[in-house]
């Protein structure tokens, strides 16, 4: 302990010189508008800004595109809250409480929240990183593709919190996004699947696009629509100010156990390859259904429904980390351009990267306290400016959410076709809307099921004669399989035991 | 004429699921090695098709969703947009992105509302153009189709 505490005391000299703490603030600012923007995720914002780093010394390069990947998971909740669009994937559960929130008046709230949970996220991210990071690395290793797909029925099983008030309908929602994850080429057979003939779909169905249509892009028709109750309003009329957006004690203390939850849940999905932001921030609202006081009110604008979401968000950056400076396996995509970015400038990430280079290693975990500190203050101060967004006129704000739902669409990939897909999506959406079917199962679905599928056959696939023993016998597996089980039985078992006559 | 939209949505599910059924089955299920490329579409046709005939039973036993939901003026508004935005996408790879998006934007201000008068539409959307260019193409260098115009 005092070994890590002296390494982290050399590291905030490093990260403390003034030529890091400039890179981390600009690569925080960078992060932050780029996260706002839709579609430009952090994967996008390090790949464009990693050529301009190619000069620079490792270690402020590194803290400066580490700087981008934490300030994005910021950024993305400012458009999800103020707009219906997500700016990046992991805020795609934000949007759900988060818009919501602002139409009733409360964006400053709700950004606040997200601003705080994120800050928190990324501290209780950044001190596990620092003291158990090595060693919790290889626990990531040792989820094979058995682990992954208990792991992953355990999340969808839980899915049943966020089916609404039709369970039909929900179950329908959650299987369109299982159907619309099948779509694209098999990744074992390397089999085209419902492409249609389209090229584009070979890749599967674009995430964002879908993303973008089914909440930006539905929640303009649904504005601009005749006869719909919001048509002649604004989409969000109320003003924000600094002193009524703070939160008061009592709201704190509700969100605060869920930052807390939201932290670990998402430092440890973060740790796991393949599995990023995204799924932790999924994971942390599914677990706020489960444990929340209040589930009710989730869905319907409240605060711990920003707050899971934004904390894991960050916690799991943070998370990634630890299988890259640890193992040289990155967690999400963003670490692996980092990782591209590590051997170029001569470094070898894993257990020897410790002892090679501690001046790197430690200055780069150092400058994610600073970091995180400075895209906090970034973006409190940023409130006064983007209370004007909820203020524009409607006439104003829907060409403005179309435009900005058409770049950020064409952005991922640089293709018509995506935005054609946005457009269909949203019309999907709307549809959806009207007809009370809840979006966010669809979403969940889209983000799990192609991680789903794949492990689940590779399981079967090593396993003696393609049994399903596989599952049972791995006891990580096996855990997460009783969890689920419980998940589904328990609010049966209350239920029932509450509608008995001795009750 | 009033039309039960949870009975046409379970037709829509029903016929989508059926189809992934099918398909992968098509694809193949089961092989000497473990499943096949068609093993989950068929496993998560099921789950839709199920949950759709449910739905289906749903409707038929209901009897108080008797009133329309979605008017035939709200599918006009809605038909009205999508055009409007297909049009402008039609027109990107040819005018170009940010002439096409000043063209949506100048007109959406003005067709929203009629307050705006044609000069204070045409200011508004330009420099809303401006700030999007500046940020997209300038600064972030995404490779938007120039079209025509070159703009």
């Amino acid at each position: 302990m005092s070994e890590i505490l002296a390494q982290l005391f050399q590291g905030f000299t490093v990260a403390l010189d003034p030529i890091n703490i400039f890179a981390v603030v600009v690569g925080g600012i960078m992060g932050v508008i780029v996260g706002g923007l839709p579609g430009l995720g952090s994967v996008a914002g390090v790949a464009l800004l990693l050529p301009l780093t190619f000069k620079m010394n490792p270690t402020t390069a590194v803290i400066m595109l580490a700087g981008i990947y934490y300030g994005n998971m910021f950024g993305g909740s400012i458009s999800a809250i103020l707009l219906n669009i997500p700016g990046d994937s992991p805020a795609v559960m934000t949007a759900v409480d988060g818009y919501q929130l602002a139409r009733q008046g409360k964006a400053g709230k709700a950004l606040y929240t997200a601003f705080f949970a994120s800050f928190i996220g990324g501290m209780i991210g950044a001190v596990i990183l620092t003291f158990l990071g090595p060693a919790l690395a290889f626990v990531g290793l040792r989820f094979g593709p058995a682990e992954f797909t208990s792991l992953i029925l355990f999340a969808l099983m839980s899915v049943g919190w966020l089916l609404g008030e039709n369970p039909a309908k929900g179950i329908i929602a959650t299987g369109i996004g299982l159907l619309l994850s099948t779509i694209g080429v098999d990744m074992i057979q390397g089999l085209p699947r419902f492409t249609f003939g389209m090229v584009n779909l070979t890749a599967g169905i674009p995430f964002i696009p879908t993303v973008i249509g089914i909440f930006g892009f539905a929640q303009v028709l649904k504005l601009l629509s005749a006869g719909y109750e919001i048509g002649q309003t604004t989409m969000v009329t109320a003003r924000l100010s600094i002193r009524d957006s703070l939160l008061s004690i009592k709201e704190w203390a509700e969100v605060s156990f869920t930052i807390v939850r939201g932290s670990l849940i998402g430092f440890f999905v973060g740790l796991l390859p393949g599995s990023g932001a995204t799924m932790a921030s999924f994971m942390a609202y599914i677990a706020e259904m489960r444990l929340n006081k209040h589930p009710e009110r989730l869905g319907k604008g409240a605060l711990a429904g920003v707050a899971a979401p934004e904390s894991a968000n960050n916690a799991a950056s943070m998370g990634a980390f630890a299988p890259l400076l640890s193992l040289g396996i990155p967690g999400s995509g963003t670490t692996a351009l980092l990782l591209g970015g590590l051997m170029m400038w001569g470094l070898a990430p894993g257990p020897l990267l410790f002892k090679e280079a501690p001046e790197f290693v430690w200055g780069l975990m150092a400058s994610m306290y600073v970091g995180d500190i400075a895209v906090l203050l970034l973006c409190v101060l940023l409130v006064p400016f983007l209370a004007y967004i909820p203020r524009v006129p409607k006439a104003i704000l829907a060409p403005t959410t179309i435009a900005l739902c058409i770049l950020g669409s064409f952005s991922v990939n640089n293709s018509i076709f995506d935005i054609w897909f946005m457009v269909f999506m949203g019309v999907v959406g709307y549809f959806m809307d009207r007809l009370q079917f809840p979006t966010p199962p669809l979403v969940l679905a889209l983000v799990l099921a192609p991680r789903l599928q794949t492990a689940f056959r590779q399981a079967l696939m090593i396993s003696p004669n393609g049994s399903p023993m596989i599952f049972i016998t791995k006891p990580i597996s096996l855990a997460f399989l009783l969890a689920a089980i419980v998940m589904v039985a328990l609010p049966v078992l209350i239920k029932k035991k509450k509608d008995s006559p001795s009750a | 004429m009033k039309v039960r939209e949870d009975f046409i949505s379970s037709l829509i599910g029903l016929g989508l699921g059926l189809y992934w059924v099918v398909m992968g089955i098509i694809y193949g299920f089961w092989e000497e090695t473990g499943p096949a490329s068609g093993f989950t579409p068929v496993i998560f046709g099921l789950i839709v098709t199920i949950s759709s005939v449910a739905l289906f039973w749903q409707s038929l036993r209901s009897k108080k969703d008797k009133k329309q939901i979605i008017t035939k003026r709200e599918l006009l508004g809605l038909f009205k947009i999508c055009l409007a935005v297909c049009l402008i996408i039609f027109c990107i790879p040819r005018l170009g992105t940010f002439t096409s998006l000043g063209l949506l934007l100048v007109m959406g201000i003005k067709v929203i509302s009629s307050s705006y008068t044609w000069l204070m539409a045409i200011c508004t959307g330009a420099g809303i153009t401006v700030v999007l260019y500046l940020v997209f193409k300038v600064w972030l260098m995404v490779p938007l189709p120039q079209g025509l115009i070159g703009f």
